[in-house]
C-alpha cells in the first residue's frame, strides 16, 4: 500500500512539474513574444526554458529578431534570468549581446530589466498602445564592429526608454559613464527613419558642464554615422582629471567647444571632423608651453600662464590637425599650429612674436627647439612634415 | 637637364609651399559633414513631427546647404509641412521640393 501510495505521490509531483514546466514556458513565451511585438514588432524563440519553484526563471538561448519599421536589431540572450513576483511583473536579469545598425552591444550581468508591467491577468490581451516604458536599473553596453574592437562602451543607472507613439523612443538616464566620461541627467530621442537611426535631442551634464548632441547611423551603409556635439561651461579641471592630462594641477577654467564628425564606425580612428574650443577666465598651462617659455626665457606670473585661449582643429585617422591655436596670457600670447597624434604625440610650431619654436616629441615630455632660420627652415620642414608627423 | 632644372625646383617649390595642412585643406571635408548634419537635423524634425512622422518613404539630402526632399506622401498637408519643417533646420540654406502627392 505504501509503494503504491509513493508511486501515485511521484506521478502527482511529476505531473505538477511538467505542467509548471510547460505552462511557464508558454506564459513567458508568449509574454516575451507581445512585448516585442508590442515594442518593435518582432518576434521571440527560446531553446529551453526552466522553471524553479519558488517562482524564479531561468532561460537560456533566447532569441529576439525585429521585423517592420523599427530599428532592425538582432537581440541573442545567453541567459535571461527572471523573477516572477506574485503581483504579474516579471523582471529580468539579461546576459545579451544586440547587433543594430552594423555595431554589435552587450548587456552585462547584474541589468534589472522590467520587462511586463501589466499584472499577469492581463496577458494575452492586446498590448496597450503606446507600449510601456521600460526600465533598467542598470546596464553597461559595449558596442563592437564586427572585428570585435571596442568603440565605445556606455554605463547607465535608472535607464528607461519609452516610446512615444509616433514611432521614436525617448530615453533617460540618471547617471552614467560614456567612456572615460561620467554623466548626468541624460535624456535623448532615439528615431528610426527609414534606412537611418537618429539619436537626437541629446542632452546630458557631464564634467559640470551642458552636453548637447545629434547622431545618425546610416543603416544603408553598413556602421556609417555622422554627428554633431556641442559642450558649454565643462570644467577643464575636470576634464584635465578624467583625461588624465599631465599638469591638471595648473588646469582651471571653463571651456565651451563644438566637433561635427562623419566616419565609417565610431572608432576613434574611423572618424574624421572638425571642431573648436575656447576656454575663458581660467588658468591653463601645459608642458609644451612651459618648454617654449622655458625655451624663450619669457616671464611668467604664475600660476596663471594663459587665463583663455582658443583653438580650431580638424582631425582624422587618429591624427589632430591644430588649425590655429592661441594662448592669452597677462604678460605674452602664444601661438601654435601643427599635429597631435591621439597617441600623445606632438609635431607643433609655436609661435611667438616673430619667432617660432618648433616642439616635437610627446604631450608629456616635448622637446622644444628654437627655429632662428624660420622662414629659411620652414619650406623644407613642410616638405618633410609627412615624413615626421606622428603616426 | 638643364631645362628640367627650373621646373624640378619649382615644383619642389611648390610642394614646400602647399606641405602644410592648412586650414583650407579641411574645408571641402568640413562642408561635407556640415550637409550630412544638415540632412539629419531635417531628419529629425520630420521624424519627431506627428503630421510627418508617419512617412518615413521621404528621403532628405543636402549639398552645400541645399536640401532635397523626395519621395511620395497622400496629402498636400504632409508635403507643405514636410518643406516648412526642413526650412525651418539650422543650416538650410534652400530647399528644393521634389516630393510627389501619389493619391491611392
Amino acid at each position: 500500500v505504501r509503494k503504491a501510495r509513493r508511486r501515485r505521490l511521484f506521478w502527482i509531483a511529476g505531473a505538477v512539474v511538467a505542467l509548471w514546466l510547460l505552462l511557464g514556458h508558454l506564459a513567458i513565451d508568449a509574454a516575451i513574444s507581445r512585448w516585442c511585438a508590442a515594442h518593435y514588432k518582432g518576434d521571440a524563440r527560446f531553446s529551453f526554458a526552466v522553471v524553479w519553484p519558488w517562482l524564479g526563471v531561468d532561460l537560456f538561448g533566447a532569441r529576439f529578431r525585429s521585423r517592420g519599421d523599427g530599428p532592425g536589431y538582432d537581440l541573442a540572450c545567453t541567459r535571461l534570468s527572471v523573477a516572477l513576483d506574485l503581483g504579474g511583473a516579471l523582471r529580468g536579469s539579461p546576459v545579451a549581446s544586440m547587433t543594430v545598425a552594423g555595431l554589435s552591444g552587450e548587456v552585462r550581468e547584474g541589468a534589472d530589466l522590467d520587462l511586463f508591467q501589466e499584472p499577469a491577468r492581463e496577458r494575452g490581451r492586446p498590448p496597450p498602445a503606446p507600449a510601456p516604458p521600460v526600465r533598467f536599473s542598470g546596464v553597461a553596453v559595449t558596442f563592437r564592429d564586427a572585428n570585435g574592437r571596442s568603440h565605445c562602451a556606455v554605463e547607465a543607472d535608472a535607464l528607461s526608454v519609452e516610446q512615444e507613439g509616433l514611432g521614436h523612443y525617448r530615453v533617460e538616464a540618471l547617471e552614467g559613464r560614456l567612456g572615460p566620461i561620467p554623466f548626468e541627467r541624460a535624456t535623448a530621442r532615439i528615431v528610426p527613419r527609414g534606412a537611418h537611426v537618429l539619436v537626437g535631442d541629446l542632452k546630458l551634464a557631464a564634467l559640470d558642464g551642458l552636453v548637447e548632441g545629434l547622431l545618425d547611423v546610416d543603416r544603408s551603409r553598413a556602421g556609417a554615422v555622422n554627428g554633431e556635439i556641442s559642450w558649454q561651461g565643462v570644467e577643464l579641471a575636470r576634464a584635465a582629471r578624467e583625461f588624465r592630462l599631465p599638469r591638471r594641477e595648473r588646469i582651471r577654467g571653463r571651456i565651451d567647444g563644438r566637433i561635427a564628425f562623419k566616419g565609417t564606425s565610431l572608432a576613434a580612428d574611423a572618424l574624421e571632423g572638425k571642431g573648436e574650443l575656447r576656454l575663458a577666465n581660467g588658468t591653463f598651462e601645459s608642458p609644451i608651453s612651459l618648454a617654449v617659455v622655458l625655451l624663450l626665457k619669457l616671464p611668467v606670473e604664475r600660476p596663471s600662464m594663459f587665463h583663455s585661449g582658443e583653438m580650431v582643429f580638424s582631425f582624422e585617422r587618429s591624427l589632430l590637425y591644430v588649425e590655429r591655436a592661441r594662448g592669452y596670457g597677462t604678460s605674452f600670447d602664444l601661438a601654435a599650429q601643427g599635429l597631435v597624434g591621439f597617441d600623445g604625440k606632438v609635431d607643433l610650431e609655436v609661435t611667438h612674436g616673430a619667432t617660432t619654436v618648433a616642439v616635437r616629441g610627446t604631450l608629456e615630455a616635448p622637446d622644444a627647439t628654437l627655429l632662428p632660420l624660420n622662414y629659411l627652415t620652414r619650406p623644407f620642414d613642410r616638405l618633410f612634415r609627412d615624413r615626421i608627423s606622428p603616426r | 637637364v638643364s631645362r628640367a632644372a627650373p621646373l624640378f625646383l619649382a615644383a619642389v617649390l611648390g610642394a614646400c609651399a602647399t606641405g602644410y595642412r592648412s586650414p583650407e585643406d579641411s574645408e571641402p571635408m568640413a562642408r561635407e559633414i556640415e550637409d550630412r548634419n544638415v540632412a539629419s537635423r531635417v531628419r529629425m524634425l520630420l521624424g519627431t513631427d506627428p503630421e510627418t512622422a508617419p512617412y518615413p518613404s521621404i528621403r532628405v539630402e543636402c549639398e552645400n546647404g541645399v536640401v532635397t526632399l523626395e519621395g511620395s506622401v497622400d496629402r498636400e498637408a504632409v508635403r507643405r509641412r514636410a518643406v516648412e519643417l526642413a526650412k525651418a533646420a539650422r543650416g538650410v540654406a534652400r530647399v528644393r521640393d521634389r516630393i510627389v502627392i501619389a493619391r491611392s
